[in-house]
């Protein structure tokens, strides 16, 4: 048996050629005409990018190490007079560690809707699934192995209170009932074909009761409370 | 000198052999055993096809998925066993530690909604993914293994052959992974012989069978020998486990202890039996059914009456269970360690 080789360096270069230029087609349409819905997403107002060596300020005596933030969004829909239409089914991996993937584009034309709604996390049809690649690939870290069913939502790090020293980790997760942790958000667009949504980790750490404990690693009443928690500290920047 | 009719009959078989090769290579679902429901597993999104059932093979005879290659999922799920694990109630993994469930036998999973004694695993595709990583089984995760065997040449043949791509993700690890598993169909026991107008049960074996039918089909219903519920069978809960069973995945309390009602083909191979492996016989089992139930609020009620066997009835009933064994799935080659395949 021989293996076909993997690249030939001629046909790499061929290829890479077409990509780019293609890329740079792309990139002039685009300018041309808006046909696409993109909606960034940020955390700690506009960071962009989970940077693991600095600590992001919380209040005077707290601050927050990030090493991980990542998170589902499915179902995004787009409601015009009172109509609502799901414009993508794709189910998206935001993570704040890789910069490409903190931007949702969607290749749909925008025709001036006033809000927006998604889901933070998979559905229970999207649990059920058999193997898949991409943002559903259980090499992304976001899926139990122990018990079948996403992570929604990861978020891990320390907080440095005075001088103490505190890990957390939030794996918010569980798809059924009554432990449902899938949380839908809406908010109103202002007719233009670009949305930032912000999540607020401030107000996340602040609102969390610690003493519980901050680390949930399972399904459960507890990762219901933490889910609803974290969706209401999404909110919209407005351009 | 060849002759002309010679050649024709070569022709012909050629022929005929061309079009079968091309019929097996069209079958991509399971073929159904008469009288049984249609699978759950959808054939459509992983169709079934030789070369992948192949890497599935070896996949499960293979320890380089876990963590110092030492072992594979047939260390606690062998063949000649119907892929249970003979004479150890707890399942035995990496570095001598045990685990806390008996390992359980392996057979016509495209007919399983979940899998585990506690449904833990809602897909076939999903379940290597629990023992690769239990530290207590293969202490492993699906990244290692992924990198393991892109490294491996004879792998990444494997599926370039299977998938015209030698690059080896996860979707493609764990489809060829259910492709072996859903090819594990027993279907060949006495008792399928009967029911198929091939053989006849002997006096005892038919007194057993309806002493089945009328104490016991509840819960392991035909033809697959169970109702895929969850059920508390009233075992006294072990002390040193502490095992809430289905609870520890759906937190409801009205599951606590309660474990999935398992098949009972191939059961004569399967010992020990129950979740922990507490018990090593038959005639142990029935003793429970019939004076051991430990009564508690989430108690199956198909027990809660009790069950009532005399010492006949009960070798009856036994007898009718060893006519649910299938040595032609036990014995079947294409299901053991694939040594000619080995590259």
């Amino acid at each position: 048996m021989i293996l076909k080789p993997l690249h030939n360096s001629r046909f790499f270069a061929l290829k890479m050629l077409l990509f780019i230029s293609l890329t740079l087609i792309q990139q002039t349409l685009k300018g041309l005409n808006a046909d696409s819905i993109k909606v960034h997403f940020s955390f700690l107002n506009s960071q962009h990018i989970l940077n693991t060596d600095s600590s992001y300020t919380l209040s005077s005596n707290k601050k927050l190490l990030l090493s991980k933030f990542k998170f589902y969004v499915s179902n995004i829909q787009l409601d015009q007079e009172g109509h609502s239409s799901t414009v993508d089914r794709a189910i998206y991996l935001i993570d704040f560690s890789k910069p490409e993937a903190n931007v949702i584009t969607m290749n749909k034309e925008f025709s001036g809707s006033e809000t927006i709604s998604f889901d933070i996390g998979i559905d229970s049809i999207g649990n059920s699934y058999g193997a898949k690649s991409g943002s559903l690939d259980p090499v992304n870290g976001m899926y139990w192995t122990w018990q079948s069913g996403f992570i929604n939502a990861k978020i891990e790090g320390s907080m440095a209170h005075d001088s103490s020293l505190q890990n957390f980790q939030y794996h918010i997760g569980g798809y059924s009932y009554p432990n449902n942790t899938l949380q839908h958000c809406q908010f109103p667009l202002a007719k233009t074909a670009e949305a930032t949504i912000n999540i607020d980790l401030i107000e996340f750490f602040n609102t969390i009761d610690a003493s519980a404990g901050m680390q949930l690693m399972s399904p459960g009443p507890k990762a219901v409370q933490v889910s609803k928690l974290f969706s209401k500290c999404f909110h919209i920047q407005q351009p | 000198m060849l002759s002309y009719s010679t050649a024709i009959k070569t022709a012909t078989v050629l022929l005929i052999g061309t079009w079968l090769l091309s019929m097996q290579k069209h079958q991509t679902a399971l073929s159904i055993p008469k009288q049984w429901p249609e699978p759950i597993y959808n054939f459509k999104d992983n169709p079934i096809d030789p070369l992948k059932i192949a890497i599935g093979r070896q996949l499960f005879y293979d320890p380089i998925l876990s963590a110092n290659n030492s072992i594979s999922c047939e260390s606690c799920h062998s063949p000649f066993t119907a892929f249970a694990h003979t004479d150890h109630p707890l399942s035995h993994g990496i570095g001598d530690s045990i685990g806390n469930r008996n390992a359980p036998a392996i057979m016509n999973l495209a007919w399983q909604k979940s899998f585990m004694w506690d449904g833990a695993i809602n897909h076939l595709d999903k379940l290597p993914l629990a023992p690769i990583s239990h530290p207590s089984e293969m202490g492993s995760n699906i990244e290692t293994v992924l990198v393991k065997l892109n490294q491996s040449h004879k792998y990444r043949t494997l599926f370039y052959e299977a998938y015209g791509d030698s690059l080896i993700n996860s979707e493609r690890l764990l489809k060829s992974m259910s492709q072996f598993l859903l090819t594990l169909v027993s279907d060949n026991s006495k008792y399928d012989q009967v029911k198929n107008d091939k053989a006849v049960f002997t006096d005892q074996e038919a007194r057993g069978y309806q002493l089945f039918k009328s104490n016991c089909s509840s819960c392991h219903q035909e033809p697959l020998f169970t109702n895929s519920q969850f059920e508390n069978n009233g075992l006294a809960v072990s002390k040193s486990l502490n095992d809430l069973g289905r609870y520890q995945i759906s937190q409801r309390s009205e599951d606590s202890f309660k474990f999935k009602v398992p098949t009972l083909r191939n059961i004569e191979y399967t010992s020990p039996y129950m979740h922990d492996g507490r018990m090593t016989s038959l005639t142990e089992v029935l003793k429970h059914y019939t004076s051991g139930i430990h009564y508690s609020s989430t108690l199956s009620p198909n027990l809660k009456n009790g069950i009532v066997l005399s010492s006949t009835e009960k070798t009856d009933i036994i007898t009718f269970l060893l006519t649910l064994s299938d040595p032609q799935f036990i014995f079947n080659p294409s299901y053991q360690y694939p040594k000619s395949s080995s590259k």
